[in-house]
């Protein structure tokens, strides 16, 4: 500083000599101190500029005005020392106003230029980041012209593919889409271009090692001042673990799906409240008709006629009370047939205890039931086979026994009354023939007394028994007959029933016989339901009587039924009720009949009730 | 022993009802002979009489419908079945078999006696044509084998001349063996000669071609 204002001081000094050394020959010292000055302003500023007007009126007053060499002024020299000095005064002014002027608007300049660099370092600065977030951000990230060709790629986009900047550049990056999407890829691509709008879609994209992973392709636009698109952003998400999962649960579901339409079973869901709202294709082909038809209780117009009020009941029941539904019922198929199914109901309830709704299976049993309907038939068959065999092997031995001496005694009888009435009579012979039938008629009455032996005889094997399991049993055995013939049973049983004494395999026998002949009472009927209705009770504290009344053709005389060999059906021996009757007297009980008040019969039969002391 | 006095054969395993019926049977006046089984009644030595067999229809050994076909072959007496307990299908094919009555015990002595009647007319008519037949076969087996080849012509009515032409032979041999046919057969005229001819008829094989 000091330096620097010597030398504008000593310039001043140096530049006022200089003028006085030009001026000297040349006589013309204004012109010289004045560009002397000019120099000094211009060069030194103010100070100096000011000094040198100071050097330059005493070197032009001493070296130039008369007198000479002395620094006095003639009063003529006044004007022109004055001129001198205004001159030189107003040249500096000028310059120094100048001068100023200059420097106020340099540092304008540099203040200007100042901030400017600093504006553009922190622009600097703040792209750097931007670039490092980019690249960082953990997503594939790029930027596209608006004519959609790329022109930028993060790191992370760069790393996933393996491509090069340059490579990815404009169109380059669908190398690395999977061959099967880059089409529609770069059709929806189109597709956003043309419209202008953000948009999104997935497709596989190669990692660098070429395994393919799901994307989400994600982009937006910047628009400018026009309200054009300037630029379009995109990321790229990875949806890879996503697209699996989602992947597995269709699989899954599609497996459940699969797994509800072709397991062998009819699925279905009801609403709480017991309206069907849902079946599975199965019973829906089954039935032959769609969900609409079915649903809320059309299903029910599916129902075998006879099977709609006991289903009705169970399901009303279930619903009611929420328990596990169960029923065999038959449906009918779309071809009209009805087959036999097994019908299961569950409600669910949410973990707050809400009930939801009712799942349910119809399992096709029809197979199974018509197993068990022909193995019941025939067993029903087997049992009256072997009873009407053995009862018919019977009658034919009793009807032999008898008939024997009987058809002895009646030739005796007439030989005799041939020998009475001979010409001439032979008594003798006529003697032996009485004889013989003397003899021949007791015959035929032990015949008579042994099979009346035999039936007491039978009567041995003595046990508690409860009437009404009997009773059940049979109804079980006769199951399948009752549903052939369309028979509705009606059973009214003593719960508190006492046991009775007596022999399993006959009472059976005698239930069994009685039911059958009421329901075969009951074939030509057709004007009337079919009802058979089964009571026990206990009549007093030692007798149990059992009830059997079906509403069939009737008796024409309740009592000759029970006599042997009576009979109405065709095919019959007329023994089933005389055996039923000794069995039932043998257990020291009665059976009888009585026609019902307005049709069919009615059969009791009574058996002393085992003391309960006994039991 | 020939007679026509009638005889009842009983077969019964029960012993009362032999009894009985051998009584009822004799008090008509006919003779009666009892067998408890089939082969008892087989091994007995039948006498050539009109006969008639009360069968069983349960024996002991075979049944009375077996016995029935046993018969059958031969010269049996026509048979009424007795049975203690007789089904549709057995009298069925008892009637089938030729049978004259089914009866189920007990049966009246009527309805017995007359199936037995008519079991012995029966049986006398067919034992009248089996006489006569037995008779003609005795005339028959007379006739030469050439005779036999005549006869046939003869019964037909073919003129001499023409059954020589068939025949191979002259007219002459021809009158001389119708002749002998004549007197073999102990007929008087040919129209005599076709009576006999037709009643043997099953024995004549092979008539002109």
């Amino acid at each position: 500083m000091k330096v620097a204002t010597l030398r504008r001081y000593g310039f001043v000094a140096i530049s006022c000599g200089v003028a006085v050394a030009v001026a000297w020959p040349l006589d013309a010292p204004s012109s010289c101190f004045f560009l002397a000055i000019m120099a000094s302003s211009l060069w030194g500023g103010k100070g100096p500029g000011f000094l040198s007007v100071g050097l330059s009126a005493l070197a032009f007053d001493y070296f130039f005005l008369p007198p000479r060499f002395q620094l006095l002024v003639e009063p003529s020299s006044y004007l022109r020392f004055a001129a001198f000095l205004g001159a030189a005064l107003l040249v500096t002014g000028i310059i120094e106003i100048k001068r100023r002027v200059e420097e106020s608007r340099n540092s304008e300049r540099k203040q200007a230029e100042s901030a400017l660099g600093k504006a553009f370092a922190d622009l600097e600065k703040s792209e750097h980041q931007l670039r490092e977030i980019v690249n960082t951000i953990p997503t594939l990230a790029w930027s596209a012209r608006p004519d959609g060709s790329a022109d930028f790629f993060n790191r992370r986009w760069l790393d996933y593919t393996g491509l090069s900047a340059e490579q990815a550049r404009d169109w380059g990056w669908k190398a690395a889409i999977h061959p099967d999407d880059v089409n529609a890829l770069a059709d929806y691509w189109q597709s956003i271009l043309a419209c202008g709008e953000p948009g999104e879609i997935e497709a596989r994209l190669r990692q660098f090692d070429g395994e393919y992973r799901w994307f989400l392709f994600r982009s937006s636009r910047l628009l400018d001042e026009s309200g054009k698109v300037a630029k379009w952003y995109g990321i790229n998400i990875d949806i890879e673990d996503r697209k699996r999962a989602e992947k597995a649960v269709r699989a899954s579901e599609r497996d459940l799906a699969l797994i509800i339409e072709t397991i062998p079973a009819l699925v279905w869901c009801a609403a709480p409240g017991g309206e069907l709202t849902y079946v599975n294709r199965r019973i829906l082909d089954y039935t032959g008709t769609t969900l609409g038809s079915l649903a809320q209780r059309g299903w029910i117009n599916f129902l075998h006629p006879d099977d709609v009020d006991p289903t009705l009941r169970a399901w009303s029941h279930a619903v009611a009370t929420g328990q596990p539904h169960e029923i065999q019922y038959r449906l009918r198929r779309s071809d009209g047939a009805y087959r036999w199914f097994h019908v299961l109901g569950q409600l669910v309830r949410d973990s707050e205890g809400h009930t939801t709704r009712w799942y349910g299976l119809l399992i096709d049993i029809d197979d199974r039931k018509n197993t068990e309907e022909a193995l019941r038939s025939t067993q029903t068959r087997l049992s009256r086979a072997t009873q009407t065999a053995t009862v018919g092997e019977f009658a034919a031995s009793i009807a032999h026994e008898i008939n024997q001496p009987l058809a002895a005694v009646v030739a005796n009888g007439h030989a005799c009354l041939r020998w009475l009435s001979a010409q001439p009579p032979s008594l003798s012979k006529a003697h032996e023939a009485a004889e013989r039938i003397v003899r021949d008629g007791k015959e035929a009455g032990e015949v008579v007394r042994r099979i009346r032996a035999l039936f007491k005889r039978a009567a041995l094997e003595e046990v508690a028994l409860d009437l009404n399991e009997i009773i059940g049993e049979v109804l079980h055995l006769l199951d399948g007959e009752t549903r052939k013939r369309h028979v509705a049973v009606e059973t009214d049983l003593d719960e508190g029933l006492a046991r009775v004494a007596g022999d399993r395999v006959q009472l059976q026998q005698v239930v069994f016989n009685l039911l059958l002949n009421g329901l075969e009472a009951m074939d030509p009927v057709i004007d009337r339901p079919k009802r058979l209705f089964i009571r026990s009770k206990g009549q007093s504290q030692e007798t149990i009587l059992v009830e059997i009344r079906d509403y069939g053709i009737g008796l024409q005389d309740p009592e000759r039924v029970f006599e042997a060999f009576f009979t109405t059906k065709e095919k019959g021996m007329g023994m089933g009720l005389a055996i039923c009757r000794s069995i039932i007297e043998a257990h020291r009980g009665r059976l009888w009949a009585t026609c019902g008040e307005d049709a069919g019969a009615r059969f009791c039969f009574t058996l002393p009730a085992q003391p309960s002391a006994m039991l | 022993m020939t007679s026509d006095n009638p005889i009842i054969f009983v077969v019964d395993d029960d012993f009362r009802v032999r009894e009985a019926l051998s009584s009822l049977i004799s008090s008509v006046g006919l003779r009666v002979a009892a067998f408890g089984s089939a082969a008892e009644f087989l091994a007995f030595e039948k006498p050539d009489a009109p006969a008639c067999l009360v069968l069983d229809l349960e024996l002991p050994d075979i049944s009375g419908l077996e016995l029935q076909q046993e018969l059958a072959a031969g010269d049996a007496p026509p048979i009424v079945f007795i049975t203690g307990h007789g089904d549709i299908p057995s009298s069925v094919r008892a009637m089938k078999a030729g049978a004259i009555e089914f009866l189920s015990k007990p049966f009246s002595e009527q309805e017995l006696l007359k199936a037995i009647d008519t079991a012995i007319a029966v049986d006398r008519a067919a034992r009248q044509k089996r006489s006569e037949l037995a008779e003609l076969q005795r005339h028959f087996n007379l006739l030469t084998p050439r005779e036999r080849e005549v006869l046939p012509f003869v019964v037909a009515g073919f003129a001499n001349k023409q059954t020589a032409a068939d025949l191979g032979t002259s007219e002459i041999t021809i009158g001389v063996h119708r002749g002998q046919i004549m007197r073999k057969m102990g007929v008087r005229s040919l129209a005599e000669l076709v009576r006999m001819a037709d009643k043997l008829g099953r024995f004549i094989y092979a008539g002109p071609a």
